[in-house]
């Protein structure tokens, strides 16, 4: 199946220092170091770079509570942890992509109903919200690069999704905190 | 910062690996039995492909631009014989229409950027309805 796409980099998504430095300007915003010609960028450029690293940041910070409330509802629920962890692991992925290097957020976790049934669809409803943050921030940054991880972030949101709502279908609970 | 004829370039990739997508799940469906829930979802992804070719196809002669005509055939990984096979095959289908996506996203404005928003998270969950694997970054090097 010669289907010709060149396969963006996963470490592309990974590395702030690419996602965000690849936007012109916006390395300085999220802390990183290097030669910043700022006399060679107009004030455009500027603006775009700070809207994109402003937008990377709140996926980010966004990303954080994912990954911290699901982490803690497999706590008190440890039933859910198999299925919970590497969600909060994948989110976690985004807080590191997204986020500076020099202060990556850290997430806080929202209160956890006591039934299975009851978490799962309060995580849900997080992770739709989520993930229609990502695809906004995806549709008006500048930066392709950026867009493109946005909008890599806001699939895996749509599978943890489809993953939750499976397991919310199937646990036991009457669905109240 | 993108340039027309890098837009054009990653519809044309995207349209490709779509004419390819109708093809497989044209393989997967002749496969499996049409009542099982594995030959629904085989419909299901050939007509899902089928309108985001012609979609495709739309915006490029919107923009000039002749649209990629599918290949006469497609070298498939191996032999689709059963529910297995058909599954391998329409994962890789999905992963690699996710690739796809991602560029055109990188490499487009709105609209088409939206419909290549869109069409990645499609092509993710449908990877799952195959047993594929979630991942961070779909439509990304996954090593």
């Amino acid at each position: 199946m010669p289907v010709g796409s060149t396969r963006l980099s996963r470490r592309q998504a990974l590395t702030v220092g690419c996602v965000l430095a690849a936007v012109p300007g916006a390395a300085a915003l999220a802390g990183c170091r290097g030669p910043v010609d700022r006399a060679e960028r107009d004030t455009e450029t500027q603006l775009a770079a700070e809207t994109d690293a402003s937008a990377a940041q709140q996926v980010a910070r966004t990303a954080a509570d994912l990954s911290a409330t699901m982490q803690a509802t497999g706590r008190r629920h440890a039933g859910l942890r198999n299925l919970l962890q590497p969600m909060a692991d994948r989110h976690a992925e985004h807080v590191h992509a997204f986020s500076s290097q020099t202060s990556p957020p850290t997430g806080r976790s929202g209160r956890v109903p006591s039934t299975a049934k009851a978490a799962l669809r309060v995580l849900l409803g997080d992770v739709q919200r989520s993930a229609t943050a990502a695809r906004a921030a995806a549709m008006h940054v500048d930066s392709g690069d950026l867009a493109a991880a946005l909008a890599a972030s806001a699939a895996c949101h749509a599978q943890h999704e489809v993953l939750l709502s499976a397991a919310a279908a199937q646990a036991p609970g009457s669905g109240q905190s | 910062m993108m340039t027309a004829e890098q837009s054009l370039s990653a519809l044309q990739t995207a349209l490709a690996a779509e004419h390819a997508a109708v093809y497989a799940y044209g393989v997967c469906g002749g496969v499996l039995d049409g009542g099982s829930s594995a030959g629904v979802r085989a419909r299901d992804g050939y007509l899902a492909h089928q309108q985001r070719r012609e979609r495709l196809q739309r915006e490029l002669r919107t923009l000039g631009a002749e649209p990629v005509a599918a290949l006469p055939g497609y070298d498939l990984p191996g032999p689709v014989t059963n529910v297995g096979s058909a599954a391998r095959l329409a994962r890789l289908v999905e992963d690699r229409c996710a690739v796809g996506y991602a560029d055109l996203v990188r490499q487009s404005t709105p609209p088409v950027r939206r419909l290549a928003v869109d069409w990645l998270s499609e092509a993710a969950t449908r990877g799952l309805d195959w047993s594929a694997e979630p991942t961070a970054f779909p439509g990304f090097e996954d090593r």
